[in-house]
């Protein structure tokens, strides 16, 4: 991979939370790299860690939530005064109410939710929530930003847009309510949008709808999607990439394409094999499903997470040891011991050249 | 938000109609009558009352007409002269009685109000945000204290302070001087310095209180998600908790507003006789125990009528300030 197509380079993060009935290891280790311009899906059950991640890359975890170890290398291109300004920043470094993260979320890199009714405040207009979000960031005076939210608005679909300003979330459908949240989203020209299930809460076609607005966004503007889901058919519609979670760990990330003709870890498998599929001969046949249920974030099996609920589990071997990273091909790695062969090269992440560094 | 208003008012005028009908049944069903009270207490002093007397007592208070009639009587007078009836105790209009305690009571309530507030806004804010902190932890325990300690109890160790250590009188609400004196600004001045000891004992209860209120109302927002959305735009803590969780918390609190106003005329009836001020509370007191019927039913109506405006208000800021309600009918 090029290094300037880079755009964020994720390497072992730990996310942990320290409640009164101990730590819930969140994301435990979990390394991905995203490329410029490209959509990243991140798919995984319930209580993977996949919100978790999102979150702690812009440093918004509730307490007790914190990142107690690794990197998130974000490659920053800014215009300053006409020119291009790059930049790698660890932002797991900075400090979570500083100034150098609060410059960076909604400018650099801006998230959408999973629920617009309740994401966006209930006794403020849109209007006055957008045009806040494009004065933090852009030195604009107050008209200016009403230009720019009514053009936002129209951009993302919203009809009559001058008018929708001064409308309260209660008085939107809740496609027209994520389209605000998105609108809201873009206001600063993010060159990376994290988008947490934002769909989930939508009904089927308005679904479709919001999924074709970010795919048409993201042609049009050049920014990277990370989209957060755990539906399989958002991931094969909208990914060039996908990072299939579990636990709090990357059991698989490769191509779309690969992990989906040729899945390797043998819970994307399990995943693949439980989406139900038209017109093939299944009539007559049970939906396979994954058996048992993801554990209790307090009881974290030891060696493999996923090793209590796989068919392949390799006994003494599965339950004792913690499956490494292994590079099985270009971009694709997968987690699990079964293909922990001699000979293929486990992936070591390095640090970026100091050279290329301007880490602030 | 003007028909909103207007529909407001509208409702105000059958509650206010059925609230001056219960008043005046109220302080009509206790046994006996004001000249029951009167012969009681000439008989234990020894006195003996003779029928003629009585008689012209009755007839000159108008006590032997049936009780609708006694109530148009005093209902009409109210809303066209502003006649409140005659005190039978002191022998004076009762509107002569109660404007000037009334308006020294409410002086004192709306301190009382600015102090609750001012000082129970910050403190909840920094209790609900620093959860668990020490901070937090010194304020809900003197919240408590504050909330457990009676306010007359309150009132005697102030006093009793006050005068050892200050060698202060902090009875009344002027010095003696001040009295009877017209108003000056030096007397407005005496005002404010007696003023601040009945407001800080009236006001801790209700200060701990809000501050409970607050540190609750405030802890079920900050964890919303349109908080986490305002962090991911990038906003300094300070400024997203003051302009979103902050202001949705207000909402029960400005809905109290409505209680807030009778029960700072009446509530503070013991604290007042215990420092001797001359507020209503004392005065309704004396009334009601001597069946001064004319003087307890306006102060009972008044007391009414407050509770009717302070919730037309709350709703009104209701309004102004949650969307919800002024635009979901």
């Amino acid at each position: 991979m090029n290094k300037s197509d880079l755009l964020l380079d994720v390497i072992d993060l730990k996310t942990q939370f320290f409640t009164d009935d101990g730590i819930v290891r969140a994301v435990d280790g979990v390394s991905f790299q995203m490329k410029r311009g490209e959509t990243l899906c991140i798919v995984g059950e319930s209580g993977c860690g996949k919100t978790i991640t999102a979150r702690s890359i812009l440093q918004i975890l509730d307490y007790p939530g914190r990142v107690v170890d690794g990197q998130i290398f974000f490659h920053r291109v800014r215009l300053v005064d006409g020119k291009e300004v790059r930049q790698i920043i660890d932002l797991a470094t900075l400090k979570t109410r500083g100034p150098e993260i609060r410059d960076i979320r909604g400018k650099d890199i801006a998230m959408i939710f999973q629920e617009p009714m309740t994401s966006l405040s209930p006794i403020h207009t849109i209007g006055n929530q957008i045009m806040e979000a494009i004065r933090l960031h852009l030195p604009v005076s107050k008209s200016e930003a009403r230009e720019r939210a009514i053009e936002l608005l129209r951009r993302v679909g919203i009809p009559k847009p001058a008018e929708r300003m001064d409308a309260y979330t209660f008085q939107l459908s809740g496609g027209m309510r994520q389209r605000a949240m998105i609108a809201m989203a873009l206001s600063c020209g993010p060159s990376l949008l994290i988008a947490d299930e934002p769909t989930t809460a939508l009904d089927v076609t308005t679904q479709a709808q919001i999924l074709d607005l970010l795919r048409e966004l993201k042609d049009d503007l050049g920014m990277s999607i990370m989209l957060i889901t755990h539906d399989l058919g958002v991931v094969a519609e909208m990914a060039d990439d996908v990072v299939v979670m579990y636990l709090g760990v990357v059991a698989e990330q490769g191509n779309v394409v690969d992990v989906f003709h040729d899945p390797r870890h043998p819970y994307t498998q399990a995943l693949l094999r439980s989406i139900p599929k038209y017109g093939l001969r299944t009539a007559g046949k049970r939906l396979d499903s994954i058996r048992g249920m993801v554990p209790d974030p307090y009881s974290r099996p030891t060696g493999c997470p996923y090793h209590p609920r796989c068919d392949r589990m390799i006994p003494d071997k599965c339950d004792r040891i913690t499956p490494p990273t292994i590079q099985i091909g270009e971009d694709r790695v997968v987690s699990c011991l079964l293909y922990d062969v001699p000979g293929l090269p486990t992936r070591s992440y390095n640090a970026p050249q100091p050279a290329l560094c301007e880490v602030r | 938000m003007l028909q909103f208003v207007a529909r407001r008012i509208l409702y105000m005028i059958p509650t206010l109609i059925i609230v001056s009908i219960i008043s005046f049944i109220i302080i009509q069903l206790p046994p006996g009558d004001y000249l029951t009270t009167v012969v009681t207490n000439l008989r234990a002093t020894g006195e003996t009352v003779d029928e003629a007397t009585l008689a012209a007592m009755e007839q000159r208070y108008g006590l032997n007409q049936p009780i609708y009639v006694q109530y148009w009587k005093w209902i009409t007078g109210i809303l066209l002269r502003g006649d409140f009836g005659q005190s039978f105790e002191w022998n004076q209009p009762v509107s002569a009685l109660i404007w000037g305690r009334l308006g020294l009571t409410f002086t004192m309530s709306l301190a009382t109000l600015l102090f609750t507030w001012a000082v129970a806004f910050p403190v909840g804010i920094f209790s609900a945000v620093r959860q668990y902190s020490i901070g937090d932890y010194i304020a809900t325990f003197i919240g408590y204290v504050g909330l457990a300690v009676p306010d007359f109890l309150l009132a005697l160790i102030l006093m009793y302070v006050a005068f050892k250590v200050f060698n202060q009188s902090v009875g009344g609400l002027f010095s003696p001087d001040y009295v009877d004196a017209p108003w000056s600004w030096s007397k407005v001045w005496d005002l404010l310095k007696h003023l601040w000891v009945p407001v800080l004992i009236i006001g801790t209860g209700g200060t701990a209180g809000l501050i409970r209120v607050m540190r609750a109302n405030l802890l079920d927002e900050l964890h919303k998600p349109y908080v986490v959305t305002a962090r991911a735009k990038g906003m300094t803590e300070a400024r997203l908790i003051l302009k979103y969780p902050v202001r949705v918390a207000l909402n029960p609190f400005v809905s109290t507003v409505g209680w807030t106003l009778p029960i700072l005329v009446s509530g503070s009836a013991v604290v007042s006789i215990v420092l001797a001020l001359p507020t209503t509370g004392p005065l309704l007191l004396r009334a009601l125990m001597s069946q001064d019927m004319y003087l307890a039913g306006s102060f009972i109506m008044l007391l009414s009528v407050l509770t009717v405006i302070g919730t037309f208000i709350s709703d009104i800021l209701l309004a102004w300030l949650d969307p919800r309600i002024r635009l979901t009918q």
